[in-house]
């Protein structure tokens, strides 16, 4: 993103701050399927994205009152899906935990049947469902072009710990999608 | 931050396909949902403040009544208090 394209984003976000409807659908409009990759490559599964990505939304403009650098909007954006999703799948442990096998089992099966995928999609979500949500977090947050100083402030950590993380994260990443592709 | 290179391809694959899983009027229901809760969360507030202000009647009153019960048995001792002193008084004058 350029300076013109951040500038325009900065007003742009002031403008949805200040409640202007237009505003606000078009902040969606630029980040909803970022949003909702970002969601489904942390949570695996396709069936909670649109609810996931809509929660993310939500959130977020009830938090953009307080967002008092709104050149910062991005990184700020990307925390709080974080947060939503470490959420999400918090929620989804114990929901597990109270579920019976069966419906655990058919939920699985109807998520792994999912139409048109390629074996390259499958091996990645199949690869980053092995990983540690931490991690998946990191890899994701790398591949939305997050900066490693972004993202040790958006998982409340130091740059050399995202270093050493992502590196290791990304080798095991690897790895599994070899061996799986 | 560089892409991999080995998982471009299936990471434009994931996000075409978490984006199919929006519908074409997201950003509308987005903020639909946004009004309504924001609507509830007022109602909420409006009741809160209905029942506080009910609360803080009701203690007012009890506080009003309280002190009122508490001057007037106040005003019953120190009159049968003055009644008491008045006869103890004439007792004494009697030689």
């Amino acid at each position: 993103m350029d300076i013109t394209d951040s500038t325009a984003l900065a007003d742009l976000v002031r403008e949805a701050q200040r409640g202007r409807d237009d505003a606000q659908r078009e902040l969606i409009g630029r980040y909803q399927q970022r949003m909702a990759g970002f969601a489904y490559a942390i949570t695996g599964r396709s069936d909670s994205v649109e609810d996931l990505t809509q929660i993310i939304f939500i959130k977020m403009f009830r938090a953009l009152g307080r967002l008092d650098d709104p050149e910062r909007f991005e990184a700020w954006l990307f925390r709080l899906a974080r947060n939503s999703c470490i959420d999400h799948l918090r929620r989804e442990k114990w929901r597990r935990f109270f579920t019976p096998i069966e419906t655990e089992h058919e939920e699985t099966i109807a998520e792994t049947n999912a139409p048109v995928d390629s074996a390259e999609l499958d091996a990645l979500r199949h690869a980053l469902q092995q990983l540690k949500p931490k991690d998946r977090v990191l890899i994701a947050l790398a591949q939305e072009g997050r900066s490693q100083t972004e993202m040790a402030a958006i998982t409340h950590t130091t740059v050399s710990a995202i270093k050493a993380r992502l590196h290791r994260a990304r080798e095991q990443l690897r790895n599994i999608y070899e061996h799986d592709a | 931050m560089n892409t991999t290179p080995d998982f471009s391809e299936a990471w434009r694959s994931l996000r075409a396909r978490a984006a199919a899983q929006l519908p074409s009027d997201f950003a509308d229901r987005v903020l639909r949902t946004l009004r309504r809760q924001t609507f509830s969360v007022r109602d909420v507030a409006d009741r809160f403040f209905v029942a506080a202000c009910t609360a803080t009647a009701c203690l007012v009153f009890v506080v009003l009544v309280h002190t009122h019960n508490t001057h007037k048995g106040n005003q019953v001792a120190l009159a049968d208090w003055r009644q008491i002193s008045a006869q103890a008084d004439s007792f004494a004058a009697v030689p």
